[in-house]
């Protein structure tokens, strides 16, 4: 794939800073600390994923980001602006699709394009729909209804309206946790391949080690509650990615450090070790 | 796997398969095996004599019975009449209940105040109204459409709240993030979200008025299926009966069957549940 324009299409004005957030529940009486002063940024054209044990809160972090959800503490920021509630600027693919069913995979890509806050003529949405068709492999189901289509099909789709509306932030909540293993690894080669070329800046909520590794520039392990970063993982392997990189012995290495990490913070989770 | 080259295989459209076709015929046959049993045991039942009093016509009586009573007295008049009622008190019916199904699906405070209501008023039989529809409304048409109209409206209503209500919010999350403002969240989906629902209304309703319309023709009306029914009754005419009352039958079938056709074509989208 050849690099275009679009390469360069983040700017600035798209950092996801998330500063000192903190999330608590009253639980009948209980108090229940989620997130306490967890803070980290997403640069500009970076693709950051989050790990951290089960119940952590990495969902929460994202639906903050997304603005579904506001933080007791701190802020999320995107550029200079405060997240206070949902912008097509930043776009969010949801681990079930939720893609529309009554809408054929080409009307569903078309779908925010056609909305009045970015709203294009036809011809430059039939070009981005066509683009986007090309660029996920779903040409031949164009004209299908999602029902017709297996779940990574479907999740290809809710890839490809994310981003045909052309945000600065893409926010992924476990995109290919409902896929099966083989299928999960295509994804995750197909969106790198896509990153290549339509460059956006990324938060990628995980709980695969792996997946979080092979995609991402750096990787932010969530401590066990309350939670906070615990680490920030820089993956210094270069782009292009093949699918041989998960057996390079850099990639195993940061497999294995990074799941120690885990394993200690869902033991402590759990009262220390046995 | 070396590649990451995306695979593209033929959409898996549902095609007429040769499986497919003989289930369908299967089930019709099956169909026609149970009538004919049913049949057959009216046969015995009547030629045995178990009955007693007037005993119960034989089914080349009542089919010849029923010649008679469309070549000569233009029962099909009959059933158009009480077809027609039935029709404009659904139309009418669910078309007042389609705004008030979105409305209390819509406003969670509103429909915890309607909804003991709605209940109270669905739960009386449509018939039992009758004398007070005949102090308001004198014994025209307009109280008989006017209790149809009753009876569709609580019977439609209900499901299309219930039905709009569990419309996936994460759909509607969806449309959100990718920009649309309040109206297009309801013009672009909660409104096709609702179609199907809106059709199971329909037939509901439409059961509900064509058991409430033959009763109400039976109590007060010159033609219709329940006068004729009730005219048979009082000249002992006792196969012309059994054509009314099976005519009841064969049309509210093919009502269903027809709406279920236009349904299919209008939701081919749907996925099937069975």
């Amino acid at each position: 794939m050849t690099l275009t324009a679009e390469a360069n299409h983040a700017t600035t004005s798209d950092r996801i800073v998330f500063d000192q957030i903190g999330k608590h529940y009253a639980r009948g009486g209980d108090h229940l600390q989620v997130l306490d002063q967890c803070s980290f940024t997403v640069e500009p054209g970076e693709f950051v994923s989050v790990i951290g044990p089960s119940g952590c809160g990495k969902t929460t972090l994202l639906n903050m980001a997304a603005g579904f959800t506001a933080p007791d503490d701190g802020t999320v920021r995107v550029g200079d602006a405060v997240v206070t509630r949902p912008h097509p600027s930043r776009g969010v693919v949801f681990q079930q699709y939720a893609i529309f069913p009554w809408l054929t995979v080409a009307k569903n890509i078309e779908f925010g394009l056609t909305l009045r806050a970015n709203r294009r003529p036809r011809a430059e949405r039939q070009r981005v729909v066509r683009r986007y068709l090309e660029l996920m492999g779903l040409e031949p189901f164009a004209s299908a209804y999602p029902k017709e289509l297996s779940g990574g099909m479907r999740q290809r789709v809710a890839i490809a309206r994310a981003y045909a509306t052309d945000p600065q932030v893409l926010l992924m909540d476990e995109p290919f946790a409902a896929l099966d293993a083989q299928t999960r690894e295509r994804m995750q080669e197909l969106l790198h391949e896509t990153q290549l070329t339509e460059r956006r800046t990324v938060l990628f909520i995980t709980h695969s080690v792996e997946e979080a590794i092979f995609l991402s520039h750096r990787v932010v392990v969530l401590s066990a509650r309350p939670t906070g970063v615990r680490e920030v993982v820089d993956i210094a392997i270069p782009a292009p990615r093949p699918a041989e990189t998960r057996l390079s012995p850099r990639f195993v290495e940061l497999r294995r450090r990074m799941e120690g990490l885990l394993r200690s913070e869902s033991t402590e989770a759990e009262g220390g070790p046995r | 796997m070396t590649t990451t080259t995306v695979t593209r295989s033929a959409p898996r459209r549902r095609r007429p398969a040769a499986g497919a076709v003989s289930g369908t015929s299967r089930r019709v046959a099956l169909g026609v095996l149970g009538a004919a049993i049913a049949v057959a045991i009216w046969y015995l039942v009547a030629v045995s004599g178990i009955v007693s009093g007037r005993g119960v016509p034989r089914p080349d009586e009542v089919l010849s019975a029923g010649w008679v009573l469309f070549t000569e007295q233009d029962l099909l008049f009959d059933i158009r009449v009480s077809m027609t009622r039935v029709c404009i008190g659904v139309t009418i019916g669910s078309l007042l209940a389609l705004p008030v199904g979105f409305l209390l699906a819509w406003y969670p405070t509103l429909r915890a105040m309607a909804e003991p209501l709605v209940n109270f008023f669905r739960a009386l039989p449509p018939i039992a109204l009758v004398p007070l529809v005949i102090v308001y409304f004198g014994i025209g048409e307009n109280a008989r459409i006017s209790i149809l109209v009753y009876a569709s409206f609580f019977a439609a209503v209900i499901v299309l709240f219930e039905g709009i209500s569990s419309i996936d919010p994460l759909l509607v999350r969806a449309t959100r993030v990718l920009g649309a403002n309040p109206w297009e969240v309801f013009a672009r989906t909660v409104v096709p979200a609702s179609v199907p629902h809106l059709f199971t209304a329909v037939r509901v309703a439409l059961g509900v008025s064509w058991a409430t319309v033959v009763a109400a023709e039976l109590v007060a009306a010159q033609r219709g299926l329940g006068a004729a029914i009730q005219d048979a009754a009082t000249f002992y005419r006792i196969p012309d009966m059994y054509v009314g009352i099976a005519m009841i039958g064969a049309t509210a079938l093919l009502m269903d069957l027809v709406l279920k056709l236009v349904q299919s074509r209008l939701t081919t989208w749907q996925e099937k549940t069975r």
